[in-house]
């Protein structure tokens, strides 16, 4: 179910799947915001017979509103969406040629509304009226795409956010991957009990990185190109700048100083965000992938494929 | 912007029609299983109407608007169906009374009254037509008495007043369509600089209710000079040699004398200043920080504290009102037919040639071609 959050700001969602489990009537009304919620030009309508109080946003005013199903899509197409409204009293007022006073159907006209954000909210009513007890879910969002004067109404045609991702990609890029590492399953190389974790050192940069062995075995030098393929996953602790962050493992060898101590040095695939710092960053490797849709901290696309096999 | 009114006429005859019409979403399953949402909770009210007859010719005086030009010009002049008006039910306009021997009449006129928890209290002006669900009411036909527990209230900002607004209006957790009652707060606003009686209240800026006190004695407290109570007989003690009160409390010295409190080298003395009058003290110059946590106040240098009361409970519960309302509406149709079925007629002879004459019906027992009746349905509000 969609977050429903009350008028608080609290999660109500569990309430509100309670309250729908417990009627066969319940009372459902939309809360329309074409503007965005500072602008005093915002329009805030409702298709509740009395004005709706949604502490979060504001007085919603009962309009003449009615709009198009919503689509539940998945991928990147974006939905369209048409709301068709009546102006009332806001058209009946004196007018006049300046923005402030002029009439929605002027201001329409003049492509005043093109772009702007439109929200819908689905209200949850215990009782009517009440929008604040168990709140409201996002139904909607995108923009205003033109808005048409029609016979006494305007209609918005809108499109969904999503139509900002519709901009050229790779072919094989099918979903965000770049997202902090999110699993606690881990492989260990054949022969160690634990993954090896290493402490960088300098000279490290975004894509090469040096380190040294901490466990399972100090300063150990494992073989070239063993962990090919496999992962680097930044540890936390006191002083860590990369937590989480995560790369491919390209190459993996080791590195003279000059001193005659050898080190392990890494090549990456992808850059990380920025260089480790030397003595405070870890990090463990492991062939088995960072990211897992079963993990619970995982916040990327969760369709096909599999995040698991994405990356 | 007030609204016409609909034309009372005689000739209006049975039977009267009258509706009320809900709108509900239906989906059925195969197995018999419904959900139903309802669009809205306030009716929509249908009258169908029928005019037995409508005189169209002049009562004593050529100056006069006969009733068939009355309706048929008010039909006009609303553009058919376009434009909304009030109508007065005759059967259904009064909500009242509001006490039925000196007891609020609950729940036939009774307000609901609810608070916006900010110490914010309103009653929506609503009628039941059986004590069990309430209709907004969006129109007032005259005034409106409202009762806080069987005891008037009266118009008007102050405390315990009531201003009508709407219609329209919502709050957390309410909303309503027609006209709402605001109280004003449960006391006035602190004042600076002003004598307050014993127990008077005043409302904080947080909305909490303050009460007044004077401050009383206290045992083996250290007073500084000028420190005042008062004392158990309502006068004033002033402190005038500063020290330490005793364990127990002295007997005051009521007529203009001094009294010793505690003992030894850390003795203090009051010295009487005279009657409170009944008062607590005189506030400050400045608004003092409320203690709004069920605790006390201080205020000014004399004897005025205030004792937290918490947030204003609201106007005395159960309110109820008397009044008689108007249903908003509007003609269901854009044409109205008019059917003339008698001639000429007038008690003040013949009308001015082509100014009418006769008698006409809408859907009355004379009626032969004239489609059905006049319908009037309920109009909501002027939307946004």
């Amino acid at each position: 179910m969609r977050r429903v959050i009350s008028g608080d700001g609290s999660d109500s969602t569990v309430a509100t799947q309670s309250y729908l489990n417990s009627t066969d009537r319940p009372i459902l009304r939309d809360l329309y915001i074409i503007g965005t919620p500072e602008d005093p030009k915002a329009l805030y309508l409702t298709n509740h017979e009395a004005p709706v109080l949604y502490s979060p946003y504001g007085m919603f005013w009962p309009a003449v509103v009615k709009r198009a199903g919503v689509e539940a899509k998945i991928g990147l197409d974006a939905q369209a969406l048409a709301i068709t409204w009546s102006p009332g009293a806001s058209a009946q007022a004196s007018k006049t040629s300046s923005t402030s006073t002029a009439s929605p159907y002027q201001l329409a006209a003049q492509h005043f509304y093109d772009n702007w954000p439109v929200l819908i909210l689905r209200c949850f009513m215990p009782t009517p009226g009440d929008a604040d007890t168990l709140g409201c879910a996002v139904w909607f969002g995108g923009r205003v795409q033109n808005c048409k004067v029609g016979r006494n109404s305007l209609i918005f045609n809108t499109k969904s956010y999503i139509d900002v991702l519709k901009q050229k990609v790779p072919s094989t890029v099918v979903e965000v991957t770049n997202t902090l590492a999110s699993t606690a399953a881990v492989t260990p190389p054949a022969g160690d009990a634990s993954v090896p974790i290493f402490n960088c050192i300098r000279p490290s940069t975004e894509t090469y990185i040096v380190a040294d062995c901490l466990s399972p075995v100090a300063n150990k030098i494992y073989s070239g190109n063993e962990f090919s393929g496999g992962y680097m996953v930044f540890l936390s602790g006191p002083g860590a700048t990369l937590a989480g962050a995560w790369s491919a493992i390209g190459q993996n060898g080791r590195w003279e100083d000059g001193n005659g101590n050898w080190h392990s040095e890494f090549t990456l695939y992808s850059p990380l965000p920025w260089p480790p710092t030397p003595g405070l960053d870890t990090f463990y490797v492991s062939t088995t992938p960072p990211l897992n849709l079963d993990d619970e901290g995982y916040y990327g696309f969760p369709f096909v494929p599999l995040p698991q096999a994405a990356v | 912007m007030s609204l016409p009114i609909f034309p009372s006429l005689p000739g209006l005859t049975f039977t009267t029609l009258k509706t009320p019409k809900f709108d509900t979403l239906i989906e059925s399953g195969a197995n018999g299983y419904e959900v139903r949402l309802p669009q809205y909770s306030n009716p929509v009210w249908t009258w169908q109407l029928i005019f037995d007859f409508l005189h169209d010719f002049f009562w004593g005086s050529f100056e006069t608007v006969s009733e068939l030009r009355t309706l048929m010009g008010f039909f006009n002049d609303q553009y058919g169906s376009a434009a909304a008006f009030l109508y007065t039910d005759p059967d259904d306009n009064y909500v009242g009374p509001a006490l039925v021997s000196g007891e609020p009449n609950i729940p036939l006129a009774q307000l609901a009254l609810v608070s916006d928890g900010a110490g914010n209290y309103y009653s929506p002006v609503q009628r039941t037509l059986d004590g069990g669900g309430y209709e907004d009411v969006t129109d007032l036909n005259g005034a409106i008495a409202v009762y806080r527990d069987g005891t008037l209230a009266t118009a008007g900002s102050g405390a315990n007043q009531y201003a009508l607004e709407g219609p329209g209006l919502a709050i957390p957790g309410y909303s309503w369509l027609g006209m709402v009652l605001k109280w004003g707060p449960g006391a006035a606003s602190w004042a600076g600089t002003h004598a307050f009686a014993l127990n008077a209240t005043i409302i904080d800026p947080a909305g909490h209710i303050q009460k007044a006190t004077g401050r009383a004695w206290s045992a083996l407290a250290v007073v500084a000079l000028g420190y005042e109570i008062i004392d158990p007989a309502g006068h004033v003690q002033k402190i005038t040699t500063a020290g330490t009160l005793g364990a127990t409390i002295p007997t005051f010295n009521d007529s203009g004398g001094t009294t010793n409190d505690g003992s030894g080298g850390t003795m203090a003395v009051w010295t009487d200043q005279g009657s409170a009058g009944g008062n607590a003290g005189t506030s400050g110059a400045a608004i003092p920080t409320f203690n709004d946590t069920g605790g006390a106040t201080s205020d000014g240098t004399g004897t005025l504290v205030w004792e937290d009361q918490g947030y204003y409970a609201g106007p005395a519960a159960p309110v109820t009102a008397q009044f008689h309302f108007y249903f908003r509406v509007r003609f269901d149709a854009d044409s109205q037919d008019f059917e003339k079925f008698a001639g000429i007629g007038s008690s003040a002879g013949q009308p001015p040639d082509g100014q009418g004459g006769g008698y006409w019906t809408i859907g009355g027992s004379e009626s032969q071609n004239g489609a059905g009746t006049l319908v009037l349905r309920t109009a909501r509000p002027v939307p946004l």
